[in-house]
Parts: structure tokens; sequence; C-alpha cells
């Protein structure tokens, strides 16, 4: 996508899909957010990066509004979004996977990345019930999006079967074709490449970079594994302690002085 | 292989003695309606009244599994909801006459509006919490029923007679009648259990029972649909229960104890969590297996009167035993022996 483009897809928020304000999260006397601001450009690549414990999947949890800032506001697209619950996320276009996995582990993989889609339709308990036919047309168009993803993400051999029981790295494909099933504006992905090994984790980062690309989705990258972050971000920013310690390009964030000291620690 | 579409499910190309497995399902399918069917007229008018309380039963086993096999809510409560589904048309027919078919859809009504109400607190409440609330539930029904202020309409204690509809096609008896009545509602009710549960409801329910944050993550709006769940549930139970009361002829505060709650969930257990065929099985077991109890003691101590008091450890053996060896219920055992037996083609 050219600049031009992304530019051109710029809503109320200017360039600007994300703007986080100040936002602070309190778990009684903990502070695991402590006023973090920064601001994610429409098209754009950007990750978030911090040592174990620095408040970045506590972060996304307030992005998808699994946890209520104590201070701050979020803008999605220039509107607050402080005051919609969480359901409602999935639905203005904000998709995510999570650090740990958070499939529905009976279901097969059709069905996990059909559940992506929930948003999409609109179908209720009394019309399902009966099987109406506007049902059954809403079922095969849904049907027929997962499976596209399914092929996207080379998911085909194993389409049917349970999720629970497959390997790690197949499990997180599986999350990323349910979150993209929901046709997110942007996409939070929360460590997606822990647990994955060396070409696993190279394939990824090309991926990542496609969905990009070819579906016009930004990427909000919440990452340790560095060498990943660094090659695929167009911008990075780092916290520690639920405070924001750099931003900047790729290049800059490595050589800032307080991110060094956040991952090595002080020398004296 | 030509013809091999990559997206059909590889389970459906495996046969079971030589059958492809969607012409097993349609045999099975089609064997159990014949039998369903054709039963009632090769035996007693006692057996084909078992037969139908054994439909009543898993009508209710079945509301049951909605809500707890499939969203992952327990209820020791849905007694109250049986309660509830008959003593509405118990009343519909005793107080304002109305014809007894027009009664099971209110009845099945005043349960989703009962269940929905319910589920509403419920949803602050998980696993160990919710089961005591709505013991707490099937405990105060039978009180509830029997309360002087309401025996005008429930005939406190003495409950509410019911008569037994005649049958209105010649060659049916009245018990004939009544078990193809319940059946087709029952049918009805099946299908459109399984139409729930295959599409997107049913899906949401299961992401629900399998992961409440991430299901509220993709779009589910988690305790509407948990609430709507309770409704359905109580439709279920509370139709089960109309059914019940005329199969009965009788309501009564006493017949809708918390054990009948009980009764359902042994009945969902042992038949299987989430199948919708396993709530046939809960039935027959709830309805036979105290009787077969019976049979085996006898067997062993033949009519000795002490030995009576046995009959239920020979149940309460059999629970054990069934829960030990099929922890996933019969619905279980049988998918786990077609995966045994069945074969790749060409294998």
């Amino acid at each position: 996508m050219s600049e031009s483009d992304t530019a051109a897809l710029g809503g109320a928020g200017g360039d600007l899909i994300l703007e986080v304000r100040d936002v602070a999260v309190h778990f009684g006397g903990i502070i695991a957010l402590d006023g973090v601001s920064f601001e994610v450009g429409r098209g754009a690549i950007q990750g978030l990066i911090g040592p174990n414990g620095a408040g970045k999947t506590t972060l996304f949890n307030c992005l998808s509004r699994l946890y209520i800032p104590t201070s701050g506001d979020i803008l999605f697209e220039g509107r607050s979004i402080m005051k919609t619950s969480a359901h409602r996320i999935a639905d203005i276009g904000i998709g995510r996977t999570f650090q740990n996995l958070a499939l529905f582990r009976t279901m097969s993989v059709l069905d996990n990345i059909m559940v992506g889609a929930h948003c999409q339709s609109k179908s209720d308990f009394v019309s399902n019930a009966l099987r109406l036919p506007w049902v059954g047309r809403e079922e095969n168009s849904l049907r027929e999006r997962a499976w596209d993803l399914i092929d996207y993400l080379e998911l085909t051999d194993v389409a049917h079967m349970p999720v629970g029981g497959l390997p790690f790295g197949t499990q997180k494909r599986v999350e990323l074709a349910r979150a993209l099933a929901a046709q997110p504006k942007i996409l939070l992905l929360d460590e997606p490449a822990g647990g994955l090994n060396h070409d696993e984790v190279e394939e990824l980062g090309a991926l990542i970079k496609q969905i990009r690309d070819d579906r016009h989705i930004t990427v909000l990258l919440v990452e340790h594994h560095m060498s990943l972050v660094m090659s695929v971000s167009d911008q990075v920013v780092a916290i520690d302690f639920g405070r924001k310690i750099g931003e900047g390009t790729p290049d800059e964030v490595r050589n800032n002085a307080e991110v060094v000291r956040a991952y090595l620690g002080t020398t004296n | 292989m030509a013809s091999h579409d990559p997206r059909a499910n590889p389970a459906d190309s495996y046969l079971l003695f030589g059958i492809a497995m969607p012409k097993v399902r349609m045999i099975t399918l089609v064997v159990g309606i014949a039998l369903a069917i054709t039963l009632p007229f090769m035996v007693s008018n006692f057996a084909v009244f078992q037969m139908t309380q054994v439909l009543v039963y898993a009508i209710a086993v079945l509301g049951l599994n909605l809500l707890t096999g499939y969203n992952g809510q327990f209820s020791l409560g849905h007694s109250a909801f049986y309660a509830l589904g008959a003593y509405t048309t118990a009343i519909m027919i005793d107080r304002y006459e109305i014809e007894y078919y027009w009664t099971i859809l209110p009845a099945g009504i005043v349960c989703f509006i009962g269940g929905f109400l319910f589920g509403l607190p419920a949803l602050r409440l998980e696993g160990l919490y919710l089961a005591l609330a709505t013991f707490a539930l099937a405990v105060a029904t039978p009180q509830l029923l029997r309360y002087e202020h309401f025996e005008e309409f429930t005939g406190g204690v003495q409950g509410i007679d019911v008569f037994k509809p005649d049958s209105p096609i010649s060659g049916l008896n009245a018990d004939q009648y009544l078990y193809f009545f319940v059946l087709v509602v029952g049918a009805l009710l099946i299908l459109g259990a399984w139409n729930l549960v295959r599409g997107r409801t049913g899906r949401a329910m299961i992401a629900i029972r399998d992961n409440p944050i991430a299901a509220s993550t993709m779009g589910i709006n988690t305790s509407l649909y948990k609430s709507i769940t309770f409704g359905v549930s109580g439709f279920y139970t509370g139709i089960a229960g109309a059914l019940g009361a005329i199969v009965a002829e009788f309501v009564a505060p006493d017949s809708f104890t918390f054990f009948l709650s009980v009764w359902f969930l042994v009945g969902m257990v042992v038949g299987g969590l989430a199948s919708i065929p396993a709530a046939i099985a809960g039935g027959i077991f709830i309805l036979y297996m105290p009787n077969v109890s019976e049979e085996v003691i006898s067997l062993f101590f033949g009519n000795d009167p002490s030995a009576k008091a046995l009959i239920w450890v020979a149940f309460g053996l059999f629970l054990i035993f069934t829960v030990y060896v099929v922890p996933n219920g019969l619905a279980g055992l049988i998918r786990q022996g077609i995966a045994k037996l069945a074969r790749r083609p060409g294998a």
C-alpha cells in the first residue's frame, strides 16, 4: 500500500487509528500502568516492547475493554472507547490474539474461526432454532469466509479437528485466523512468536507484513522476540514499570539509553 | 479420489462396517424413527405410558443439557422449571378450561421468562455458587406451591387433577395417542435444539463455555447469551413439565422436589454432556434404572423384604460404575466405539 493510500484511509482522527492518552491502571496498591501515552498511525505495524511485567498485556486488556483504566482515555478512530462494552470492541474494528492462547478448545478449527466472525453476523436464537432460510445463507457466507482464512493460513488439513489437540504453533495460527475473521481495522497481537521455533518466527514476520499489506490492517505487536519486532515494525514504543521509556523507529529505540538499561539492567 | 473435496470433513469419509458415516447416521435416524413409531403398537399400555414418560424426561434432560452441556452453567434447580411448566398447564386446564394442546407453548414461554429472569442475577455466579443458587430455587418451589395464599390456583398440598385427553384418532387408544402427541412435541424440540447448536447461537454458547473472555472479545454478548440460554433451557424443561402433568394426570408439590433436579442431572451425565441424542438415553436411564436395580436385587435376594433396602445401593453402585467406565456418558461411549470400529476408506 502506498503512502497516499494510507493517508486516504484516515478517518476522523487524521491518519491516527489509535490514541492512548495518559492511561493508568491500578490494581489495589499495585500500579500496572502509570500514565502511558502513544499513538498508532493507520496502516502501520507498531511494536510494543518492554521487560516482563512492564504492563504490555495490561494495556492490551484496556484496549479490548477487559480492564477498565483507572484514568486516561483511549481513542479509536478519533472516538473514545471508554464507554464501549467489551463485546462491542470486535464490532468497531479492534481484533486481538492472546499471549497464552484463548481458543475454544473443544471446537473445531473451522468453528473457532466462524466464532471470530460472530460480530459480523446477526441471526438470533429464534431464527436459528427454526433455521429460517436467511440463517442458512448467513451460515454459508460465514463458512466461506472462514475457509478463505483457513486456506490463507494453511490450516486446511486440520480444519475439522478440535483445536485443543493441535500443536502450539498451529493453535497460534488458528487464533490469528479467528481474529482476522472479524475483519478488524487494527489487530492486537500479544506475543505471537512465543513458543515458536526460529523458522516459524521468520514465517510469522512475513505473515504479519502480508496481513498489513494484503488486508490493510494496522498491527500493534507486543513481542519479546526482539529481532522480529525490530524487523517488522515501522514504529516501536517501549514501556517499563507501567511508563513509556522510549519511542521511535526500531533503530532509535534500539539505541535509546533507557531502553537498553531496562533490558540489560544498570551497570555501575 | 478425483472427486475429493478438500473442505469435506475427513471423518465423514470413514466407513463403519463398509458403510460411509453420513449414511450410518441416516440409517440410525430412520431406524430410530421407525422404532419410535411402531413400538407403541407392540407393547402393553403400561409400557406405552412408560415410554411417554421417557420422552418427557428426555425433553427435560435436553433442556438442562443446553444449559450445562453446551453453555457450561450448572443448575440444580430444573425441578422448579419443570414444576412451573406443569402447574401452568394444570391451572390453564383446570381453572380456565383451555384445551390441553393450547397449554404447552404458554407453559414453555412462562418458563422461558422465568429462566431468563433467573439467569440475569445468576450471571454473577459461577460453578458451585450457581449450583447453590439454583439449589435454593429447587428447595423453595415446592414450598411456594404449597403456600396457602396461592391455594386458589395451585390447589395447595392437594395439587390439581389433570384429566387425560381422549384419543381423537380411531385406532389409537388414549395412551398411544398421548405417546404420539409427546413424540411430535419432542421431535420438534429436538429439531429446534439441533438447529440451535449447529448454528451461530450454538457456537456462541459453546464458546462461552470454553472460554468466556475470548468469547466476549470475539463480540459475543456473554451476559445476554447466558441469560437467553437459561431461558431456552427453562422453555424446554417447562414444556417437559407441561407434558409430564398431562401424562401423570396430576400435579402436586411433592412431585417436584429437589430430587427431581438431581434425576435430570443424573440423566444428563449418564447420557452424555453436549449431545442431543444423549437426552433420550438419559430419559431411559431415569425411568428404567430404578426398576432394573429392583430386578437385580430380587434376582440375588429373591423376595426377601429386607433386601428392598438394597435397591438404592444397587442403583448407586450402578451409577458409580457408569461414571467410572464411561466418563463421557453413553454418547461418549458410542463416539469412542465408532472411532475404534470406523475405517478409513481403502485402509
